[in-house]
């Protein structure tokens, strides 16, 4: 990490600092910050800013009952929102802008490639059907911070369903970044290093050095391997290098001291089912790890998949007992009956926002220095709609949004708008999103500028 | 729901069911057909023109075929990982997406845990490390190792390993014998790095150039050995096959055939047949169905798992009995059941354990399509699906594409029937979408093949009646008029179009394509063999496998 504003030496005193009994609000990163609070001691440099995405299936029944009646600079939390009251002063509400239009007779799917990337499914028969062909925002944001933390994005969920494609995160030319739904998992890859066996023993550097020739040992066989292919398998067998070289590099820097004292193993594992679960101990969970990540500065940039888009979760704590996307296209039960679920999912939204916000950070908190986007694949699922789709951004972005504030875009406005705006709140000088050759009409260079001051 | 390139171009009203179009200047180049195929310059596709075969490439492992290669390397009793990359079935086989699937780091670094994983609990266990390693290691580099490293690495990368590749293995080993001073580590961590290898999680199917066919590449021996032992039994060659395909010998049809039946004499292939139809029917993950436990409190995930073991039973038992006419599985009154099937059956069910059992000669409980695990994956938690099992029996039993539903239409039944009372049946509530335009193309075309399982409830249940209401499950299968359950299936039993879809769905599983306009004739030639041989399902897994379909591929993209 040889970009890290935070030194190997500055990060021991950090945790020396700390001392034993460490809670997850403790003031992580405070022994490296100079006297006001809001730099690097070292280097006087800016405190790092985070981006993440939130992502829950099945819409919100209809943005005109999910968001408050008035458009105002000073929202008030009720009905389906209520859960947000707590981080409301953070919490600026969004809607209006548009995603594109139908193509072919895709149009039907649930698809998650306009509201996270601004960008739809490929039809090409000889591409790969169901993948969107831009970036998921996340992973544009985990590109511009590549390299400065431990990991450059990591990828979250609470169920395991649907394969591959229920991903929340994925890079161009069909790189899926699935999420890891098993709190345990996350803790082993956060707090391990790969090394637990080594930490204790007196051989580390060796056994480190044999762990790089297993690395190494695979890194040629896949290199070997590639010159033998043709330019597609070139690619995949290159995202596996990626992977590869990933690993390696937080070998080479994992030291016996944790640069960031170890918070306590969650007990919770993955869910058995892929369609209902512990939705609440798992999501929290995931939460309280996330929390942590960020204030350790393991990672700037996370994608959080509560559920995934034609969302097949069975909410048994809410006595259903169908699946959740099956419902939303039972008009009568949906309108009727969906509020309850969009209301669960924020609290659960509301949970991780206030644990960012109880973390501080010098003279602030987190969540002053996050942006959490969170949405859905549509307003309301039970008509595939396209328009008026809602956005709930929670945090300050270092200081870019006010927060409480509730906005709309022009109708015109493409989702991509507010992407982009929420991109370059953190920092991302990003000046586009979507795809310009395979989706034109949702490729999008126009920001959504009034979220910003 | 398995989207084909044709749904594309099917207009929302034109819901025509047609397998796939001859006109191939309607969509352009096929996949697989690769670019530099002009559309216009191919009519009907014949063994003297472009082949349009699978394309080379790499294939990575799936999870199934990834946990049944570790425990033939390393013993039935190791811990498998259970959080592997998911399977990519966008197009219903995972071995389609095994084609296509990419590797984030989050993957990779989940294969490079579990292999070390893995190699720990072999390693760390002496009785289990020496049953693996056959001697005890000096040190790295000792004839104990050397031989190790040799063999193992072959079994692992399905072919022997190269001088470099040994080197860096061993140097691996090495490395860790001087950090634990303990040179069975050194073996751990060899296996552990040739388990996260590329060349054991990824298949390079790659061919060479070859004067059989030389508009087409043809695999090696040793790549017709994976190929081979991955088809038909799931998991990575035995030595025996690696030792044939050493030999070459399976770059010729009567090689070939006499492996594949060696190969289907092993209980793997069972499984791999099993597996087979689980993507093709799509009932992966009927175990995860969730029903109301008001309106169905006798099923949970035990029930469905016991209906899983049924499907599996009848159809590989029907595969593999000698000279058995596979399509007879529509017809078949043979039932298997515990004591928790019989019981929803209402046949007299075994104590404990599994019983093969037999449905009444006159009962409308017929075959496959009315087996319980088929009538609760195509249902809801609540109700049946009269469209869900309609779209099943054209798309995965026809073969048919199936256009989804138009943007924007609100899907939901109506509570209120045409005549203005409130419907009565589930046929009535679905009258609405044969009345209305935009959806009657459609539904008409599955909604009342499906009608005709009306008598099953959502998990699978005989019902005389639908809350009182008496049910009609009348119908006509293309103008063939049916009464029920029992004479549609035993149309589809003597439908050529039920047959010829089995023959291009095990093609599609086998070779992993999607598309297969281009090998029409390669399939009729296949078919016609089926038919030849009474439509046994495992002389035709023999005669896929020996066909140009299987042993050769077009140059990669």
């Amino acid at each position: 990490m040889p970009t890290s504003p935070l030194s190997r030496r500055l990060m021991l005193r950090g945790s020396l600092a700390l001392g034993t009994t460490f809670g997850l609000a403790l003031p992580v990163l405070d022994a490296m910050l100079d006297n006001t609070g809001r730099a690097l001691a070292q280097t006087g440099g800016a405190l790092p800013t985070r981006f993440g995405t939130w992502f829950f299936g099945g819409g919100v029944v209809s943005s005109d009952r999910f968001f408050p009646q008035v458009v105002s600079d000073n929202w008030q939390a009720s009905g389906m929102l209520a859960p947000l009251a707590n981080v409301r002063d953070y919490t600026t509400l969004v809607r209006g802008a548009h995603m594109g239009t139908v193509k072919g007779n895709g149009g039907h799917w649930h698809h998650r490639g306009w509201a996270l990337s601004s960008s739809y499914y490929t039809t090409d028969p000889k591409g790969y059907p169901g993948d969107p062909p831009a970036a998921s925002i996340d992973q544009v944001a985990a590109q511009h911070f590549k390299g400065q933390t431990r990991f450059d994005s990591l990828e979250l969920g609470v169920l395991a369903n649907g394969g591959v494609n229920s991903s929340v995160s994925w890079k161009a030319g069909h790189q899926i970044m699935r999420p890891d739904t098993d709190p345990r998992s996350v803790f082993m890859r956060l707090f391990d290093g790969n090394l637990s066996d080594a930490s204790a023993t007196q051989n580390f550097e060796a056994i480190r050095t044999a762990r790089l020739s297993v690395l190494d040992s695979a890194q040629e066989s896949a290199k070997r391997l590639s010159l033998r292919l043709g330019a597609r398998d070139k690619q995949r067998i290159e995202a596996h290098l990626d992977g590869i070289r990933e690993i390696e590099q937080r070998l080479q820097s994992s030291t016996q001291a944790s640069s960031c004292q170890t918070p306590v193993a969650p007990q919770l594992g993955a869910a058995a089912s892929k369609t209902s679960g512990d939705l609440v101990g798992i999501s929290d969970a995931m939460a309280d790890l996330l929390a942590v990540a960020l204030a350790c500065d393991l990672t700037r940039v996370f994608s959080f998949m509560f559920t995934g888009a034609q969302d097949p979760t069975v909410y048994a704590q809410l006595a259903i007992s169908e699946q959740y996307h099956v419902l939303t296209h039972d008009s009568t039960w949906y309108y009727g009956n969906a509020d309850k679920v969009v209301t669960f999912i924020m609290q659960r939204l509301g949970y991780l926002a206030g644990k960012l916000h109880e973390t501080k950070e010098g003279d602030s908190t987190l969540l002053d220095r996050t942006l959490i986007y969170a949405t859905s694949e549509f307003q309301d699922a039970s008509r595939h709609s396209r328009d008026d789709h809602p956005f709930v951004l929670i945090g300050k972005a270092g200081g870019t949004l006010k927060g409480g504030r509730y906005l709309k875009t022009p109708s015109s406005m493409m989702v991509g708008s507010v992407m982009l705006a929420a991109l370059q709140s953190v920092g991302v000088p990003a000046t586009a999103v979507g795809s310009a050759e395979k989706d034109p009409e949702s490729y999008t260079t126009e920001a959504f500028t009034a979220l910003l001051g | 729901m398995r989207l084909g390139s044709v749904a594309a171009s099917l207009l929302v009203l034109g819901c025509t069911g047609t397998i796939t179009s001859p006109d191939l200047n309607a969509r352009g180049a096929a996949p697989g057909g690769g670019g530099s195929v002009n559309p216009t310059s191919v009519t009907e596709p014949g063994p003297s023109q472009a082949p349009g075969f699978a394309q080379a490439g790499l294939r990575r492992l799936t999870v199934a075929q990834y946990n049944n290669s570790v425990r033939d390397l390393l013993g039935a009793d190791v811990t498998l990982p259970s959080d592997l990359d998911p399977d990519d079935r966008t197009d219903g086989f995972s071995s389609i997406g095994s084609y296509r699937v990419t590797s984030s780091s989050d993957a990779v670094d989940r294969y490079s845990r579990a292999a070390f994983d893995l190699a720990a609990q072999v390693f760390q266990d002496p009785k289990k490390r020496l049953a693996l390693v056959g001697c005890a290691p000096a040190n790295a580099t000792d004839p104990c190792s050397a031989t190790f490293t040799k063999d193992f690495s072959r079994r692992a990368f399905r072919r022997p390993a190269t001088t470099d590749e040994l080197a860096a293995l061993s140097d691996v080993a090495q490395k860790a014998t001087v950090a634990y001073s303990e040179p069975w580590r050194g073996l751990e961590y060899l296996v552990a790095a040739l388990l996260q290898d590329p060349n054991f999680l990824y298949m390079p199917l790659l061919g060479e150039p070859s004067s059989e066919r030389p508009e087409a590449l043809r695999y090696t021996s040793l790549e017709m050995a994976t190929r081979l032992s991955y088809t038909l039994q799931g998991t990575t060659p035995d030595s025996v096959l690696l030792d044939a395909a050493e030999r070459g010998v399976l770059l010729t049809p009567a090689g070939i055939e006499a492996q594949a039946t060696r190969l289907l004499e092993a209980p793997a292939a069972r499984a791999a047949v099993a597996q087979f139809f689980a993507e093709h029917l799509g009932y992966t993950e009927l175990e995860q169905a969730s029903k109301d436990a008001t309106l169905y409190p006798d099923f949970n995930v035990a029930l469905a798992s016991s209906m899983r073991r049924e499907l599996d039973e009848v159809l590989v038992g029907m595969a593999f009995a000698p000279n058995q006419n596979f399509m007879e599985v529509f017809t078949t009154k043979k039932h298997y059941v515990d004591a928790g099937l019989a019981k929803l059956y209402g046949l007299p069910g075994p104590s404990a354990g599994f019983v093969d059992a037999t449905a009444a000669p006159d009962s409308q409980r017929a075959g496959l399509l009315t087996l319980a695990g088929i009538l609760t994956n195509r249902a809801f938690a609540t109700r049946t699906s009269p469209t869900l099992r309609g779209v099943f029996i054209r798309e995965r039993i026809l073969c048919q594409e199936v256009p989804p539903p138009p943007a924007g239409v609100d899907v939901t039944l109506s509570e209120v029937a045409s005549s203005g009372a409130a419907p009565q049946t589930t046929r009535e509530r679905l009258a609405a979408h044969r009345k209305n335009p935009i959806c009657a193309a459609c539904h008409a075309f599955f909604d009342p093949i499906g009608l005709a399982l009306e008598h099953f409830d959502a998990i699978g249940g005989y019902r005389e009646t639908e809350s009182g209401f008496t049910l009609d499950t009348s119908g006509d299968l293309d103008g063939q008029i049916f009464g029920g359950a029992r004479e549609l299936s035993a149309m589809i039993a003597i439908d050529d179009r039920a047959r010829s879809c089995l023959v291009r769905s095990l093609y599609q599983s086998a070779a992993g394509v999607s598309n297969t306009d281009r090998v029409q004739h390669e399939l009729q030639t296949l078919d016609a063999s089926f038919l030849s041989q009474g439509k046994s399902l495992s002389a035709l897994l023999v005669e896929l496998v020996k066909s140009p379909l299987f042993r050769f591929a077009e140059r990669p993209l």
